[in-house]
């Protein structure tokens, strides 16, 4: 992303393109966060409190499952799907339309390739909170954070985009483990809360 | 130093709004699963999230 975006905000004004992309990946996490979180009012309704220990059950199980992948201690296929942000975009839509969109894609979480299992965690623990502010908090901050750190990637490269790709590829590695180190956090802080 | 500093606040700014989220969701709707679930919820939506710069 910041090697497509990065180019692309030098043809306009970057300030407008970069927010444009931020309120894009804000969108994008809550509407999700609306339709998890309505839906999850839906199974709190259909199980009544039963839900809170389906969720107090079932979120640090699938933490446990995502840091063990994410830290390579299961060797397993991780789920995701393979599909990518549209380069098209920008060139559909036009420039500032096309960097919201691809912010709003983003946001979503789900609709492009997964690095981290741990993101999967997101949509399973807004669904299973039962609560649509719950909901949306939590995927519009997902949504919010992806888009500021490709802002904030964007930002600090300047005008040398592939070293400044290249530099976060060699990070990934080291993200997947902070990651995965969260996400075992997080489980334990759940079970004993 | 400049870009660094940039970083640095872009990373800040998306903590306030995840504190702020997990203030507005915590204290406004009461959820049923507690306070403190919702916080480390959206602490793990910032790590995600600023962990994905590199994705495609």
């Amino acid at each position: 992303m910041v090697g497509e975006i990065g180019p692309l905000v030098r043809v306009g004004r970057k300030k407008l393109a970069l927010a444009l992309h931020v309120l894009g990946g804000i969108g994008g996490g809550a509407t999700i966060g609306v339709v998890l979180g309505f839906a999850g009012l839906l199974l709190r309704a259909a199980v009544g409190d039963a839900l809170d220990t389906v969720f107090a059950v079932a979120v640090p199980a699938a933490l446990l499952y995502a840091a063990s992948v994410d830290l390579g201690f299961l060797r397993l296929r991780p789920i995701t799907t393979e599909r990518q942000t549209p380069g098209s975009w920008p060139c559909s839509m036009g420039n500032y339309p096309g960097i919201f969109a691809w912010g709003f894609d983003l946001g979503l979480g789900i609709s492009t390739r997964i690095p981290y299992q741990s993101l999967l965690v997101l949509p399973v623990a807004a669904l299973l909170a039962g609560d649509l502010g719950t909901a949306v908090a939590v995927m519009a901050v997902y949504g919010a954070s992806r888009a500021l750190a490709v802002v904030a990637a964007v930002s600090a490269a300047g005008d040398d985009f592939a070293a400044a790709c290249d530099a976060i590829q060699e990070r990934v590695v080291p993200l997947k483990r902070l990651v995965g180190v969260t996400a075992l956090v997080i489980a334990g802080v759940i079970v004993i809360s | 130093m400049a870009n660094t500093a940039r970083f640095g606040g872009l990373v800040a700014l998306a903590g306030l709004i995840g504190l702020s989220a997990a203030v507005l969701a915590s204290g406004v709707g009461a959820p049923e699963i507690g306070t403190v679930p919702v916080f480390v919820l959206v602490s793990l939506s910032l790590v995600v999230g600023l962990s994905t710069a590199a994705s495609p």
